[in-house]
C-alpha cells in the first residue's frame, strides 16, 4: 500500500516536471529596443536569434546546434535545418499549437541560392524581423507593418518557404529552442 | 681517427641540428607574421540577413586606400541629408561600412557609403555626397576583385528595394 502510494507520488512528480518543461514556451512581445542596442546584441543576432526569441550573440545559423547546417540556400535545406534544430512544422493550415503547450509562429523566406530569412509572430498577431546586423522592425520594405509575411514587400527574398513552430518566450531573447 | 676523419664526423652531427634550427626559427619568424595583426581598412557589405555579411580588408599606404581616402576628401558636403543614418532599415542590401583599424590620418573610424550619401562618423557626424556612386562602385568591384562576393551577390545587390515577387 505504501508503495503503490510512493510510485504514483513519483509519477505526478515527473508528469509535473515534464509538463512544466513543456510550458515554459510563450509568445513574444514586439521589443525592438532589447535588440537595437547599437552594440553586442544587434551585431551578433540575426533573423534566426530573432524568429526564435533566443540570444545567442553566435549570429545564429539553422542546423549548426544540431550539426545539420543547411547545405544550401534553397528553401528546403533550410527548413530541414531548422527542424534539426528543434522547430516543428505548422499544421497544413498553417497554424501551431495555441493551447497548452503554446508555439509561437514563424516564417522562412529565401533570396534563392545568396541567403535566407526569418520572421516570427507577436503577441499581437502581426510580424515582425531583424534583418541580418540591422534593427529588429515591424515594418516591411515599404514600411508597411507585416499582417502577412506571404504578403509583405521582401525586396530580394522572393520565395515563401513555410511556417514552423518555435518555442519562444514572452520575455525579449529567452526562446527555448536549441540553436547556435 | 685522424683529424680530416674527425672533422667529417663532427660536421655529419652538426649538418641535422643546424637544418633543425633553421626550422625552428623559420617557423617563429612565420608564427610572428600570422600573429601580426594586419591594419587598413575593414570593408562591410551589409548584404545579407542570415549568413554572415562579406568583409575584406584595404590595408594601409595601397593604391587602393589612398584613392578610397581621395574620394572621401573629395566628397562635398551634404547640409540636406536629414535621416540619422545612411543606412537604411530594409530586408536587402543596406550599403556599405567602412572601420578604420589602423591610424590612417584624417580618416574617421567609422563611415557608411548608401546609394548617393555617405555618412562619416567621428566625434561628431557628418554626411557627403557620393557623386554618381563612385565610391560605392569603388568598394563593390574591390570585393569582387577581391572574391569578397560573386556576380550573383551583385546582382542581389543591385536587386530592386521593393516589389519582391511573391511566390508561394
Amino acid at each position: 500500500m505504501r508503495k503503490d502510494g510512493m510510485v504514483s507520488n513519483i509519477l505526478i512528480v515527473t508528469l509535473l516536471v515534464l509538463l512544466a518543461g513543456c510550458c515554459r514556451c510563450g509568445i513574444p512581445l514586439y521589443g525592438p529596443s532589447y535588440w537595437n542596442d547599437s552594440g553586442i546584441v544587434q551585431g551578433n543576432n540575426n533573423c534566426y536569434n530573432y524568429g526564435n526569441n533566443k540570444k545567442t550573440n553566435t549570429f545564429a545559423q539553422p542546423g549548426r546546434r544540431a550539426g545539420a547546417q543547411y547545405t544550401s540556400l534553397a528553401c528546403t535545406s533550410v527548413y530541414n535545418a531548422a527542424l534539426a534544430d528543434g522547430l516543428t512544422a505548422a499544421s497544413a493550415g498553417g497554424t501551431c499549437p495555441r493551447s497548452y503547450c503554446i508555439k509561437d509562429k514563424v516564417a522562412l523566406v529565401v533570396a534563392p541560392g545568396i541567403d535566407y530569412h526569418w520572421y516570427r509572430q507577436d503577441n499581437t498577431g502581426m510580424w515582425s524581423h531583424k534583418p541580418g546586423n540591422g534593427l529588429a522592425t515591424n515594418l516591411d520594405n515599404s514600411y508597411h507593418s507585416i499582417s502577412d509575411p506571404r504578403t509583405a514587400d521582401r525586396g530580394a527574398y522572393t520565395e515563401f518557404c513555410g511556417f514552423l513552430c518555435s518555442c519562444s518566450s514572452s520575455s525579449q531573447g529567452e526562446g527555448y529552442e536549441n540553436i547556435n | 681517427m685522424s683529424v680530416s676523419a674527425k672533422s667529417a664526423s663532427l660536421f655529419r652531427t652538426f649538418i641535422p641540428l643546424v637544418a633543425l634550427l633553421f626550422v625552428l626559427l623559420a617557423g617563429a619568424f612565420n608564427e610572428a607574421r600570422c600573429n601580426e595583426k594586419k591594419t587598413g581598412l575593414l570593408v562591410t557589405i551589409q548584404a545579407f540577413s542570415g549568413r554572415p555579411n562579406p568583409t575584406y580588408l584595404i590595408e594601409e599606404k595601397t593604391e587602393e586606400s589612398e584613392s578610397f581616402i581621395g574620394m572621401i576628401r573629395a566628397a562635398r558636403v551634404n547640409d540636406k541629408f536629414e535621416k540619422d543614418t545612411v543606412i537604411p532599415s530594409i530586408l536587402g542590401y543596406k550599403g556599405i561600412v567602412i572601420e578604420s583599424s589602423g591610424d590612417i590620418a584624417e580618416i574617421a573610424p567609422f563611415i557608411a557609403v548608401y546609394r548617393g550619401n555617405i555618412e562619416v562618423r567621428n566625434k561628431t557626424k557628418k554626411f557627403l555626397v557620393d557623386e554618381d556612386g563612385a565610391l560605392e562602385n569603388f568598394l563593390l568591384n574591390q570585393a569582387l576583385k577581391r572574391k569578397a562576393i560573386d556576380e550573383k551577390v551583385l546582382d542581389f545587390i543591385r536587386f530592386p528595394v521593393h516589389g519582391g515577387v511573391k511566390k508561394n
